[in-house]
């Protein structure tokens, strides 16, 4: 592919177009706004169409011909989408079955755009903004879409994009860009497990995935269509309107553009505490001629919000338990979306997740700062290792026979000195695969004990240390630690033996290499680093 | 670090007999990353790890 390709991700609320540039860094490219997250938002005043930023900001004034929230309802028949998405927006009404919007060019003139229309529109004024930064045509695109899109709609995007001159080489799925991105950044030398959690403006996703050797495989995932940064704003909303009421006697929820002003500025609240612990907010004529000065500080927002974070932890919850695993199984967190820069956020998973789960937000300088940007990123690096393939070539990586593959169900792996199982493939491994253990330290005659295995919780009730007397004062009330303590840990078990190798007289380590060809033959061999002898078993 | 047990019977390699790995699945790989695009082009021109092989 000669021009460069492209990462975009696509979402309800904003978009994010991002390339590999000449010093091989990711670049987020920002339209001639300077916006890196575009919001998904076209409007028309007569005969003019805005995009982004500029859309958005005609919600006040002109919503009717406002388009807002599409991205979902594309390749969708219209019996099944929840158009009350749009509310707030243009209105989206029936179209050859389709969603579609009404939107006035000026005087008397209507035009009738169905969802893929308005989609070639936004995909569009993306091409020509990252076309206006890089300074090339651009005609290739890697696109990423929810775990739960269609085929249906995967074609339909790909016709909308195709209007436009854009060709969707690949399209990938959001939580598997963000990892992507992430790790590109922060890369962990190991397996793990990896709860996704996209915490976006109209929904939310989450995805566990299974990391191994590098690949990826995804365990399970959730969706929640009515949760979201929406979610969050609406509870803002709530607050100031009743505030605003009790001072002026006024309801500013009757009238949809005073709703409209509270809406935008309960956002910009709502992103100044990401940062800040307060926040202003300054409405002129918000209802009724009355204008509404007022400030929030952080603390007063989570508790107003209170509801809605408990929905985003229990939204992860329930992709853990859905992928059949424990909280323990998990590694970390990668928070993506919009959302993901709230603090509290970080500090709620914090609090409910095991201390040996990582929680990869913008809060943690092991991660991203910009968890909006992960899918985007994630796509760009995904177009640039596509851009070596032409077309036949991709379409044979993308083949079921190499992207269904067998999955180890059990952890394999060997014993150490003390007789503990020591997992080298973990569950949900897919093969073929190898892996090479060194052991520089190994000296003497060794035994390499294989062995098929599993993990188990173990909990232990800790009672809390007898009290000494006369140390009963009031604050154990308060502070009541004196409940015993459950403690919860992971161990392994081995669940059957499979192989035993004895290798003699080692002077200077051992290699050891586990193998799973593509037939699923299992092999172990173990090297002496000094002689180079080899011992070999297999199944 | 890993430390291995003393060996205390005379084997070389010990196969349990009739051992086998507990039945795997078929489930489908994420298509992205160089991993990922590392084991397609192993896939399909038939590549292994030539373990010990010159
Ligand atoms: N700094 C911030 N602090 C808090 N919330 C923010 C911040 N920046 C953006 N958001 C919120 O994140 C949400 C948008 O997230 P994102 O851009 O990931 O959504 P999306 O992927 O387009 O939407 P969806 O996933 O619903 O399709 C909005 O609710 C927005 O207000
Ligand atoms: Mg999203």
């Amino acid at each position: 592919m000669s021009t460069p390709v492209i990462g975009i991700a696509f979402g309800n609320t904003s978009s994010s177009i991002a390339y590999i540039n000449l010093k091989n860094d990711v670049d987020v490219i920002a339209n001639p706004d300077g916006e890196r997250a575009i919001p998904s938002v076209l409007s028309y005043v007569g005969e003019d169409e805005y995009h982004g930023g500029q859309a958005l900001q005609q919600l006040v004034r002109n919503s009717k011909n406002t388009i807002i929230n599409f991205r979902d309802f594309i390749g969708v028949p219209f019996s099944k989408c929840d158009v009350s998405r749009c509310e707030g927006g243009a209105p989206a009404v029936e179209i050859d079955g389709k969603v579609g919007f009404v939107i006035s060019r000026g005087e008397g003139v209507e035009e009738k755009l169905t969802v893929d229309e308005v989609v070639s529109r936004h995909l569009n004024r993306l091409k020509l903004a990252a076309e206006d930064y890089v300074g090339q045509t651009i005609k290739d695109t890697v696109l990423t879409v929810p775990t739960d899109f269609t085929v249906e709609q995967k074609s339909a995007l790909k016709a909308a994009a195709s209007e436009v001159g854009l060709n969707i080489v690949q399209f990938i799925n959001e939580p598997s860009s963000a990892l992507l991105a992430h790790l590109e950044q922060f890369s962990i030398n190991k397996d793990a497990n990896v709860v996704v959690a996209d915490f976006g403006g109209v929904r939310s996703d989450a995805a566990v995935i299974a990391i191994r050797s590098g690949v990826f495989t995804i365990l399970a995932t959730t969706h929640d269509y009515k949760l979201g940064g929406d979610r969050l704003d609406t509870e803002l909303i709530e607050y100031f309107a009743k505030e605003f009421q009790k001072k002026t006697q006024t309801n500013p929820r009757k009238n949809a553009r005073s709703l409209a002003k509270l809406r935008a500025n309960a956002i910009l609240t709502k992103k100044t505490l990401s940062n800040a612990t307060t926040a202003t907010i300054s409405i002129d004529s918000l209802a009724d001629g009355y204008d509404y000065h007022a400030s929030i500080n952080r603390m007063r927002y989570e508790l107003t919000a209170n509801k809605v974070f408990a929905q985003f932890s229990n939204f992860i919850e329930s992709a853990i338990e859905k992928a059949g695993l424990d909280k323990l199984d998990i590694d970390a967190v990668l928070l993506a979306g919009g959302v993901s820069f709230t603090p509290k956020l970080t500090s709620i998973l914090e609090a409910f997740l095991p201390e040996s789960v990582e929680i990869f937000g913008p809060q943690n300088k092991n991660a991203s700062n910009n968890p909006n940007e992960l899918n985007a990123s994630g796509a760009a690096l995904q177009a640039r290792l596509v851009a070596d393939y032409d077309e036949d070539e991709l379409k044979e990586a993308l083949q079921p026979v190499v992207i269904n593959t067998m999955h180890l169900q059990k952890a394999i792996g060997l014993l150490n000195a003390d007789g503990e199982f020591v997992p080298v493939f973990l569950p949900q491994t897919s093969y073929p695969i190898q892996k090479k253990l060194t052991i520089k330290q190994a000296t003497g005659d060794l035994l390499i004990g294989v062995y098929e295995g599993e993990s188990y919780i173990e909990e232990k009730t800790i009672e809390p240390p007898a009290k000494e007397e006369g140390e009963d004062d009031e604050d154990s009330e308060e502070w009541s630690d004196d409940e015993p303590e459950v403690v919860r840990e992971k161990h392994y078990k081995t669940t059957a033996k499979l192989m035993e190798l004895g290798v003699k007289a080692v002077e200077k380590g051992l290699e050891i290499v586990f193998n799973i060809n593509r037939e699923g033959q299992f092999r172990v061999s173990a090297r002496d680093l000094k002689t180079g002898a080899v011992v070999k078993g297999q199944l | 670090m890993l430390s291995l047990p003393a060996l205390k019977e005379d084997i070389t390699v010990s196969v349990v007999a009739g051992a086998q790995l507990t039945a795997a699945e078929r489930r489908p790989l994420e298509p992205v990353g160089r991993h990922f695009l590392q084991h397609a082009t192993r896939t399909l021109r038939n590549h292994t790890w030539s373990e010990f092989e010159k």
